[in-house]
């Protein structure tokens, strides 16, 4: 299966939304502006240096930290993070005991307060099929290599709850400032799918 | 009776396209399907689970032969004219209409 694959000429699908716009507009339910309103903001504010930020701050904030984890959604409140999936946020804390990783095996579901939008192979089936059966073999094909005695979480997301990984800080790090450690931290490291870059690398 | 969409566990889809890491839209349709849903939630005409179901119930031929923001547009039609938004009637004229306007405008 291929995502550019289309029934249909792409025009027609162009003509099939601009008339459910037209009509949407015209019957009140929507601002005219505001489809590009939000095209702007999810194409153009949001997106994964949003969690980066939030990883290096739990990273040198242990009381953040612990909120974090208690409390996603709260704590996300807390440095202004909030809005549309991102109402009930649960972090997970990658351990040397524990690696987790996120899908939505049933559509999409992301955590787009923190990541933005997701990249395509999140959204597509081989990736949603294959990574509750065998997450140690697609792992391994994104470079992620976890030892056989460490245990793989996977989380699946439901309608309501969306989750984001809270990757491990890396060595060599020590007193390194929240925006020095932020720019460490690679979106796939926040899905599970990768690890934050090593210290050496900046 | 599963529906195409629960993935979870299938097998034969092959490997993980990891080249496929664009997430940005691919044209303006697929930017207006996403913020119009957004835009219609926000409104009330139907809510996140009922925008999932619909999806669900996609023919699994249909399903798998479509893109990503092809399943999102395939809801938003279903779900607006169900729940008696506009009619069929109505947004089969304005396409009508406007493919009239694209006409002249190559014309």
């Amino acid at each position: 299966m291929s995502h550019d694959d289309h029934t249909m000429p792409p025009s027609t699908l162009a003509l099939r939304i601009k008339a459910i716009e037209t009509l949407m507009v015209e019957k009140g339910k929507i601002d005219p502006g505001a489809v590009t309103e939000i095209v702007d903001i999810f194409q153009n504010k949001l997106g994964p240096r949003i969690g980066a930020g939030v990883v290096a701050r739990a990273w040198s904030d242990p009381a953040f930290k612990v909120r974090l984890l208690e409390n996603g959604t709260d704590a996300l409140k807390e440095v202004g993070v909030s809005g549309l999936q991102g109402e009930a946020m649960i972090i997970l804390e990658n351990t040397p005991e524990v690696h987790n990783v996120i899908v939505c095996t049933l559509c999409s579901c992301y955590p787009w307060t923190v990541l933005g939008l997701p990249p395509t192979w999140y959204k597509s089936a081989p990736y949603r099929s294959r990574i509750v059966i065998e997450p140690r073999a697609v792992l391994a094909e994104f470079g992620v290599n976890i030892a056989d005695d460490r245990e793989v979480r996977v989380y699946d997301s439901n309608a309501e709850i969306r989750y984001m990984v809270l990757p491990e800080r890396p060595a060599g790090t020590e007193g390194w400032s929240e925006e020095e450690l932020a720019a460490l931290v690679t979106r796939d490291s926040m899905i599970g799918t990768g690890i934050p870059l090593a210290a050496s690398t900046i | 009776m599963r529906s195409i969409a629960d993935m979870g566990g299938m097998q034969g889809f092959g490997p993980v396209n990891r080249a496929h890491d664009d997430t940005r839209f691919k044209a303006e349709w697929e930017a207006k399907t996403f913020a119009v849903n957004i835009l219609s939630l926000a409104a009330g005409c139907f809510n996140i689970d009922e925008s999932r179901y619909s999806m669900e119930r996609m023919p699994p031929g249909e399903y798998l032969n479509t893109s990503y923001y092809e399943h999102w547009l395939y809801s938003l039609e279903d779900l607006l004219i169900s729940k008696g938004v506009f009619s069929q009637e109505e947004y089969q004229a304005r396409i009508a209409e406007l493919a009239a306007k694209e006409d002249d405008h190559a014309a």
